[in-house]
C-alpha cells in the first residue's frame, strides 16, 4: 500500500518512519525544499517538492483506490483541498486530515474525509482529564456528544449510601454498571451505592460536569 | 433579472461578503447602494474601516474560517455568499462550508489559480478566476482570435 503524506514537519517525519517500518511505500509531498532534501537523505521514501493542494502535483502521484492519503499542513483549508483532490483524482477511500480548528472536524466529515484528527481536541481532553480528580476516568474520549466515565465512589460522595432512585442523578446521565469488588452489578432503582463502588456512567457530554458533581461532590 | 436561478425574483437579497480587500469592499458598496442587505466579514479591522461611506451594511471582525464567525454573519439566512479572501484554498474551504454546512443557495468564490477550477466547480460552487478573466481581456484587446474550445 502507498501512503502519501502532504505537508507537516515533525508529524510527517515520524509517520514516515512508522509507515516505512511497517513495509509501506511512503510518498512525501512538501512545499519546504530543505525539509524535502532532509527527508530524501534520511528515508527510503519518494519525496516530492511541491504544493500538495495543486491538482497537477496530486495527479502525478499515480495512486490507487485503496492507498492512504494523509494531509498534515498547518492550514485546514489546504488539508481539505488536498484530500478532496485526491478523492476526485483517484477515488481514494482512506483520506485522513489533520484539523487545527476542532470545529472543522464536522465540516471535513461532511465533505467525505474519512479520518479527521484534531490535535487541539486531543490535548484539550487530555488536559481536562488530568485536571479532573483522579477518581474519574474518561473511558470514551473520542466523542463530543456522549461521555462515558469510570467513577470511583469515596467517602463523602453525595450519592454514597443512597439508592439509585433517591440519588437525584441529573436526567442527562445514567449509571450503566457498578463494579463492586469482583462483581458487576447492573443497577436498578433500589440498588444501593456503596463505598469503593466503581460506577460506569453514561451521560450527555454537555451535562458532564453536573452529573459528575452530583456523583462525587464538588471539589 | 433574478440573481438566484429558479427562485422568485426578490428586490433585496441578504448577501454575505467574506474578505474586505479591494474587490470585496467595492462589491460591498455597490450591492449596499443597490439596496441589498450586506454583511462584510474580515479579520482585519483596518480593512473594514476602509469601506466607503456608501456602505450601509454591517461589518463583522473575525476569522471567516471559523464556523462561529460565519454563524455570527447569519450565513444560514443568506441568499448569496461571495468568498473573496486573498487565499485560494481558504476561499474554496469557506465556499464549501457555505454550500454544505449553511446551505447557502448561491456561493461564488474567487480563485486565482486556474488549475483547481474544474474540480471544485463540481461541488456546486461557482468559481471566478481573475487570471482567466485577465487572459480573456488581453486576448480581446490584442484581437487574437482564440480557438473556440
Amino acid at each position: 500500500m502507498k501512503v502519501v503524506m502532504v505537508g507537516g514537519r515533525n508529524i510527517a517525519y515520524h509517520l514516515t518512519r512508522t509507515f516505512l517500518n511497517k513495509g509501506h511505500n511512503v510518498i512525501v509531498v512538501n512545499r519546504d525544499e530543505s525539509f524535502c532534501a532532509d527527508m530524501a537523505k534520511k528515508f527510503r521514501a519518494t519525496v516530492i517538492h511541491g504544493d500538495g493542494s495543486d491538482r497537477h502535483v496530486i495527479e502525478q502521484l499515480e495512486l490507487a483506490k485503496d492507498d492512504l492519503f494523509v494531509a498534515l499542513t498547518m492550514h485546514d483549508s489546504d488539508n481539505l483541498v488536498s484530500c478532496l483532490l485526491a478523492k476526485q483524482a483517484f477515488d481514494i477511500e482512506n483520506t485522513a486530515a489533520l484539523v487545527n480548528d476542532p470545529d472543522n472536524k464536522e465540516v471535513f466529515r461532511r465533505m467525505g474525509i474519512h479520518t479527521v484528527v484534531s490535535p487541539t481536541e486531543i490535548l484539550a481532553t487530555a488536559i481536562e482529564d488530568s485536571m479532573l480528580r483522579e477518581e474519574i476516568v474518561n473511558i470514551f474520549p473520542n466523542s463530543d456528544k456522549v461521555a462515558i466515565f469510570r467513577v470511583q465512589i469515596k467517602e463523602g460522595a453525595p450519592v454514597l449510601g443512597k439508592k439509585i432512585r433517591e440519588a437525584e442523578i441529573p436526567e442527562e446521565g445514567v449509571i450503566g454498571a457498578i463494579l463492586r469488588g469482583r462483581d458487576v452489578v447492573i443497577p436498578r432503582g433500589d440498588t444501593m451505592i456503596e463505598e469503593q463502588d466503581v460506577l460506569i456512567v453514561l451521560m450527555n457530554a454537555k451535562a458532564q460536569t453536573r452529573v459528575l458533581e452530583r456523583l462525587i461532590g464538588e471539589e | 433579472m433574478a440573481i438566484i436561478k429558479g427562485t422568485v425574483k426578490k428586490k433585496e437579497y441578504y448577501i454575505v461578503i467574506i474578505g474586505c480587500g479591494r474587490l470585496g469592499s467595492r462589491i460591498a458598496s455597490l450591492l449596499s447602494s443597490q439596496g441589498h442587505s450586506v454583511v462584510v466579514v474580515d479579520r482585519d479591522e483596518d480593512a473594514l474601516q476602509a469601506l466607503s461611506y456608501e456602505f450601509s451594511g454591517f461589518t463583522i471582525l473575525g476569522e471567516a474560517t471559523e464556523l462561529d464567525t460565519l454563524k455570527n454573519a447569519k450565513l444560514d439566512k443568506a441568499d448569496i455568499a461571495l468568498v473573496l479572501s486573498p487565499d485560494d484554498n481558504t476561499n474554496i474551504m469557506i465556499a464549501l462550508v457555505a454550500k454544505e454546512y449553511f446551505s447557502t443557495p448561491r456561493v461564488i468564490a474567487r480563485v486565482y489559480d486556474p488549475n483547481n477550477l474544474e474540480v471544485f466547480s463540481q461541488f456546486g460552487i461557482e468559481i471566478i478566476c481573475p487570471t482567466l478573466l485577465a487572459v480573456e481581456s488581453i486576448k480581446e484587446a490584442l484581437e487574437i482570435a482564440g480557438d473556440e474550445s
